[in-house]
C-alpha cells in the first residue's frame, strides 16, 4: 500500500478524490491529508484529511478528522496508522471527527481503532440566502461606517486581522493569519471602519461549491454587540443582492455564541445527523 | 389630600430654587477652575482628543458658574420681583439645569475620548445620545408654554414638573451610567491600567443631588469644580509616563505596568522590541497606525520601541511584525524595521519575565 500525501498532489487530483469544497483546504497550514493508494493502479483506497487545533496556544493541541472515506479496511486501518504517527510528531493528544454519510464499513473501521462514536446533531447548521431575506433584521438601518472588505488597502486589512487575533480571536479557522484578502468573499465580507482603522471585521468565504461560509465575526469597543449586528445585516443584504435565494449558507456553531445566534435567528432549524467520533492518542 | 399634593409640590418646585444658593461656592468653582487652567500648561496645549474636550469641560464649568453667580450682581430684590412665570423667571428656576445636563453629556464625551482616543468613534457612539438632552429641553419649553397659560400650583403644571423632573434624572442616570459602561467594558477587555477615575466624581455628584433635593441648597457649580479637578489629578498622573513628542509612554512607565500586572495577576503575554532604521519620527507613525488592540507602546530611551501585549499567540505576533516591516519599507524603503519577541512562558512570574527581556535586550545592545 502506498501512503501519500495529499499537499503534493495538483488541485484537480485533489478534486476528484475529495470534491471540490474540501480539496481547497489542501495546501493551508494546520490541515493535512493522506491516502492510501492502491500499490496496482495508483487508485484511492482510502482517504482523510484533518487539521489540527491549538497549535499556536498554550492549549494542548488537537486533531480535527474533516475528511474520512476508505473503500478497502486494510488500506484504511494502514492510513489510520500512519495518521497516528504524524499526529504523535504534532504532539496531538486527542482526535476527534463530525461526519455525515459515514458508511457502515467506514463506521466500524474507525470504532475498531479506537474511536467511540455516536451519532448526534451536526453542529453545522445549513440555511439558504432566502430564509435569511425572511428575517426581520434586514429592514436595519446599516450604518455608513460598515464598509466591504473591498474597499480596503492591504494595510487596513491586516490591521483588522492583526486587531482581531491580539484579541485572541481567531474565528473557525486558526490559519486567519496566513490568508489573503481574496480568500473572502470580497462584497459580503465587511468591516467597521473608525478614522481608517479597522476594528471590526465580518468574514465569509465562498466555498468552490457555491456555499457561503461566515468564518469570523469580530469587532471590539464598548459598542462592540451592535457593531457585530449592524456587520450581519450588512452581509445578508448583500447576499440577498448578489446570490440567489436556493444559495446555501453553512453556519458552523462553533462555540456558545454563534449557537446562541443561529438559535435567535432560525430557533426551528436543526444540523443534520452525524457521526461523532473521538479518542485520545 | 390636595393640600397635601400641594405642599409637596411646592417643595418639588423649590428643588431647583436659586433663591437659596451659597455664592461664595460659584466664586469658589470659578477660582478652582480657572486655577487649573491656568497652572496646566500641557491641559492648556495638548492636542490630544481627550485634552481637547477636558478643555471644553473646563470652559462649560466656567460658563455655567458664571451664570448661576450673575444673580449676584442682579440684586435679590431684582430677582424676587421677576414674574414667575416669564421667560426669565424660568430661566433662572430651569436654566442652569440644562447647562449642567449638557456638561454631563460632555462628560461622556471625554470619558469615552480618554478611554478609545478616538473623536471619530466617539462621535459615531454619541450622535442618538443628544435625544435625550433633547426631550428635556422640550419639556423645558413645553413647562414655560403652561406656566404662562395656567396658574402656579396647577395640578397640570406639576404634574409637568414631576415629568420634567423625571427626565432630567433619567437623562443624567443614562449619561452617567454610559460613562461607567465604557470605563468598565474597557477594564474587563483590556489588561492595561485606567488612569482615569470615575469613582471619584460620583461622590461630588450624589453630594450636591442630596443637598439640592433634601435640603434646597444649590451646589452644583461647585460640585462640577470638585469634578474636574479630581478628573485632572486622576488623569495627569498619566502625563507624568507619557511621551507628547510620540503619544507613547516612556521607559518609566514599565515598572508601574510591572506592578499592575503583578497585582491583577496577569499570566501571559508578549514583549516585542522594535528598532527603525530610520527616522524615529517617522516609525513612531508607523507604529501609531499599526498600533493593535490590546497592546502598549513604550518609547526607550535607546531610541527603541517596545510592544507590551496580553496575546500569547505567536501567529499574532510575528503577523503584526511582517505587517509593519512591509509597511515600513513602503513607506520608505531605507527605514527597515528589525524587530526581536519575547513570549511569556508561564512558567515564570511577571518579574522574571520582564528581568529576562530587558536583560536579553541589553545584552544583545
Amino acid at each position: 500500500m502506498n501512503i501519500l500525501d495529499l499537499e503534493e498532489f495538483e488541485q484537480e487530483d485533489c478534486i476528484d478524490i475529495l470534491g471540490e469544497d474540501e480539496a481547497e483546504n489542501i495546501g493551508r497550514e494546520y490541515y493535512k491529508g493522506l491516502m492510501a493508494a492502491s500499490p496496482v493502479d495508483e487508485e484511492p483506497l482510502a482517504v482523510m484529511v484533518w487539521k489540527i487545533l491549538n497549535e499556536d496556544s498554550y492549549e494542548e493541541n488537537k486533531a480535527e478528522i474533516t475528511f474520512f472515506r476508505s473503500d478497502d479496511p486494510n488500506a484504511g486501518k494502514e492510513l489510520l496508522d500512519m495518521y497516528g504517527e504524524r499526529i504523535e510528531e504534532s504532539e496531538v493528544i486527542s482526535s476527534s471527527f463530525e461526519l455525515a454519510d459515514l458508511s457502515a464499513d467506514n463506521k466500524k473501521l474507525l470504532s475498531g481503532e479506537g474511536f467511540e462514536l455516536k451519532d448526534k446533531e451536526g453542529r453545522d447548521l445549513i440555511v439558504t440566502v432566502g430564509d435569511f431575506a425572511k428575517l426581520p433584521i434586514t429592514k436595519k438601518k446599516i450604518p455608513s461606517y460598515i464598509k466591504p472588505i473591498q474597499i480596503l488597502e492591504i494595510l487596513q486589512f491586516r490591521q483588522g486581522i492583526t486587531n482581531c487575533m491580539f484579541c485572541g480571536r481567531t474565528g473557525i479557522d486558526e490559519d486567519i493569519s496566513m490568508l489573503p484578502p481574496e480568500w473572502y468573499e470580497q462584497e459580503l465580507s465587511c468591516c467597521v471602519l473608525t478614522e481608517g482603522k479597522v476594528d471590526g471585521l465580518l468574514l465569509l468565504h465562498c466555498t468552490a461549491g457555491g456555499i457561503l461560509m461566515p468564518v469570523l465575526l469580530f469587532a471590539s469597543g464598548v459598542d462592540a454587540n451592535k457593531n457585530m449586528l449592524n456587520m450581519l445585516c450588512f452581509s445578508i443584504n448583500a447576499a440577498i443582492k448578489k446570490y440567489p435565494k436556493t444559495t446555501r449558507v453553512l453556519i458552523r456553531r462553533h462555540d456558545d455564541k454563534t449557537r446562541k445566534l443561529a438559535s435567535y435567528f432560525f430557533p426551528l432549524k436543526k444540523g443534520r445527523k452525524v457521526t461523532y467520533g473521538e479518542r485520545t492518542e | 389630600m390636595t393640600d397635601q399634593i400641594m405642599d409637596v409640590s411646592m417643595e418639588t418646585v423649590s428643588f431647583f430654587s436659586r433663591y437659596r444658593t451659597a455664592h461664595w461656592t460659584e466664586a469658589l468653582a470659578i477660582v478652582i477652575i480657572a486655577a487649573l487652567l491656568i497652572s496646566n500648561p500641557i491641559l492648556r496645549r495638548s492636542r490630544q482628543p481627550e485634552d481637547r474636550m477636558f478643555r471644553k469641560l473646563c470652559y462649560a464649568g466656567l460658563f455655567f458658574s458664571l451664570i448661576c453667580l450673575l444673580q449676584v450682581f442682579t440684586g435679590k430684590e431684582n430677582i424676587a420681583a421677576i414674574s414667575w412665570n416669564s421667560f426669565a423667571g424660568h430661566l433662572i428656576e430651569r436654566g442652569p439645569d440644562l447647562i449642567n445636563l449638557l456638561y454631563t453629556f460632555m462628560l461622556l464625551l471625554f470619558v469615552d475620548l480618554a478611554v478609545y482616543h478616538s473623536t471619530g468613534g466617539t462621535k459615531r457612539r454619541y450622535v442618538f445620545y443628544i435625544i435625550p438632552f433633547a426631550a428635556v429641553v422640550v419639556l423645558w419649553i413645553t413647562e414655560y408654554i403652561f406656566k404662562r397659560n395656567y396658574a402656579n400650583y396647577d395640578e397640570e403644571l406639576i404634574r409637568l414638573g414631576y415629568v420634567y423632573l423625571a427626565a432630567y434624572v433619567l437623562t443624567e442616570l443614562i449619561y452617567l451610567l454610559q460613562a461607567f459602561r465604557v470605563v468598565i467594558t474597557y477594564q474587563r477587555d483590556n489588561k492595561q491600567p485606567l488612569f482615569l477615575r470615575l469613582d471619584l466624581i460620583v461622590i461630588p455628584e450624589i453630594f450636591a443631588f442630596v443637598m439640592k433635593v433634601f435640603f434646597g441648597l444649590y451646589l452644583d457649580c461647585i460640585s462640577i469644580a470638585v469634578e474636574l479637578l479630581l478628573l485632572h489629578m486622576s488623569m495627569a498622573n498619566r502625563y507624568r509616563y507619557l511621551d507628547f513628542e510620540t503619544g507613547f509612554y516612556k521607559e518609566s512607565f514599565i515598572d508601574f505596568m510591572k506592578r499592575h500586572v503583578q497585582k491583577k495577576q496577569y499570566r501571559g503575554g508578549c514583549v516585542a522590541d522594535i528598532r527603525g532604521k530610520g527616522d524615529i519620527m517617522a516609525t513612531a507613525a508607523l507604529l501609531t497606525d499599526c498600533k493593535p488592540e490590546r497592546s502598549v507602546i513604550f518609547r526607550m530611551d535607546d531610541g527603541d520601541f517596545l510592544l507590551l501585549s496580553s496575546v500569547d499567540r505567536e501567529a499574532a505576533l510575528k503577523y503584526f511584525i511582517q505587517m509593519i516591516q512591509e509597511e515600513a519599507l513602503r513607506r520608505d524603503p531605507g527605514n527597515e524595521i528589525d524587530v526581536r519577541y519575547w513570549l511569556d512562558n508561564r512558567d515564570e512570574t511577571t518579574e522574571e519575565f520582564v528581568k529576562r527581556v530587558l536583560t536579553e535586550r541589553k545584552e544583545v545592545s
